[in-house]
């Protein structure tokens, strides 16, 4: 009989009990655990950026984390180039745009489609593979208008049979502040209302009557409904569509502090 | 006579365009591809192997050029062969402006099926251009005279519109690119830029 191989995963919510612990004790536990969803490993990161490379060092070997610690030292995606090994083993980071000209760059254009075949690869339908791209550049996008440190935004895609994800965060101010900058929000005073105002009801710091939302609202619901599952996290709180069973769960809980803002799509296909 | 372009080229042959920064600078691409008309005629966009515009794209982009289209070059989008997940993320931006966009079908040999119009207008707005779709083309005294003689018919009191509540309401769907206005004489002609219907 096969041996269980108990190594535990980093998960987001491994992650979370492991940030409670005081720092020096959190190498114990993750240079124990398995890196293979690449939303925990970014998060972790991006909870220290300035010692993001020390973290990723003191966390158990992986391709993953490898390839994010030399990204994570490019001022841009000018400065990289594709790691073919690691994206051929269905993995890749890549820095976001910095202005508007880069959107339309031909190397972020090619991730981009890069990330689409990547999910058609890992076997969902091309049209919902398409919706998950509209959704990623949102997101993408978003860093730009909103987060006020675009040089810190940073894109991630991972694929395997069935299963496909990708990661978008920043550095930046955080929804919350993004927010407050309108008087319409003057009434948040917490990281988790932000995350209900921006995610659930896709606003953002133009003020509700500018309609000019984050690009989430249907986007999102749509994506949760096909086997998916949508984590937002910023400031001291984590927002979470849940559609991998139905009806939808959506879940804010508190955590701990984290600057800027990270969106973690994981999917498993049609339902 | 009819122009047409396509969103697809356009684009770069991306079938997925998302993201306001990129909307803008679709933007300022369509502004740059069309030229002025001399007669105030439907100008087609044509989403054929488009499949998913997202609102913020929408937003920056079709909107405004819509706007500019009406306003400067004398040409009426009409939005072709949207697919239906586009569809849905127009309905996010148009509705809470209280704005609408017309759609259709357009084949190969230019045929124009299914128009319709996509959005949401106030009651005024669409008691205005049903009468328009009504007559095919009319000025602001016709439905002024139509709609006296349906308020002198009716025991019910109706509002009273004046001539120039009309034309106000009838220059607010010109400028949302849904009648086409055409001078006669010292007066103002409008008429459907399509004929389609209205509701969904």
């Amino acid at each position: 009989m096969a041996k269980e191989d108990a190594t535990p995963v980093l998960t987001f919510d491994l992650l979370e009990d492991v940030l409670i612990l005081p720092p020096a004790k959190h190498q114990t536990v993750l240079a124990q655990a398995r890196i293979d969803p690449i939303g925990p490993l970014v998060e972790y990161a991006y909870h220290d950026l300035n010692n993001a490379s020390r973290r990723l060092s003191s966390m158990s070997p992986s391709s993953a984390g490898v390839a994010l610690a030399r990204s994570l030292q490019m001022q841009s995606f000018h400065d990289s180039t594709p790691n073919l090994l690691l994206v051929a083993a269905g993995c890749e980071f890549m820095r976001t745009p910095q202005n508007d000209d880069e959107v339309e760059h031909s190397q972020w254009l090619a991730f981009t489609r890069r990330l689409r075949d990547a999910g058609v690869k890992a076997g969902l339908p091309k049209k919902f593979a398409q919706a998950l791209v509209g959704t990623f550049e949102e997101m993408t996008s978003n860093i730009l208008q909103h987060s006020d440190n675009s040089s810190t935004g940073l894109a991630a895609y991972q694929w395997s049979e069935g299963q496909f994800e990708y990661v978008v965060v920043d550095a930046g101010i955080g929804v919350m502040k993004s927010l407050q900058k309108h008087r319409d929000y003057s009434w948040i005073v917490d990281a988790g209302q932000a995350l209900e105002v921006a995610v659930r009801d896709g606003e953002s710091e133009y003020g509700r009557k500018a309609n000019r939302g984050t690009g989430f609202h249907a986007l999102t619901t749509n994506i949760a409904l096909r086997n998916s599952i949508l984590r937002f996290r910023s400031g001291d709180h984590s927002y979470t569509i849940d559609g991998s069973n139905l009806p939808i769960l959506r879940k804010l809980q508190p955590c701990t502090a984290f600057d800027g803002f990270l969106i973690s799509v994981t999917s498993s296909g049609a339902q | 006579m009819t122009r047409e372009l396509s969103i697809y080229k356009l684009g770069g042959g991306s079938d997925v365009l998302s993201g306001e920064p990129k909307g803008r600078l679709f933007f300022a691409r369509l502004v740059s591809s069309v030229e002025i008309a001399t007669e105030p005629m439907p100008l087609f966009l044509n989403f054929e192997n488009v499949d998913l515009v997202t609102s913020s794209f929408f937003r920056a982009s079709i909107l405004p050029f819509r706007d500019y289209a009406v306003g400067q070059l004398n040409l009426y989008p009409v939005l072709a062969n949207v697919s239906d997940d586009t569809v849905d993320e127009i309905r996010v931006v148009v509705e809470p402006l209280r704005d609408a966009v017309i759609l259709c079908k357009l084949s190969p040999r230019r045929d124009i099926t299914e128009a319709r119009l996509v959005g949401t207008l106030d009651d005024k707005q669409r008691l205005t251009l049903e009468a328009v779709l009504k007559e095919k083309e009319a000025d602001a005294g016709l439905l002024k005279k139509r709609t006296d003689t349906a308020r002198g018919q009716r025991t019910q009191q109706t509002e009273k519109i004046s001539i120039n509540g009309w034309n106000n309401r009838l220059a607010t769907l010109v400028a949302k690119g849904l009648l086409i206005e055409t001078k006669r004489g010292r007066g103002k002609l409008y008429r459907p830029v399509l004929e389609f219907s209205y509701g969904r």
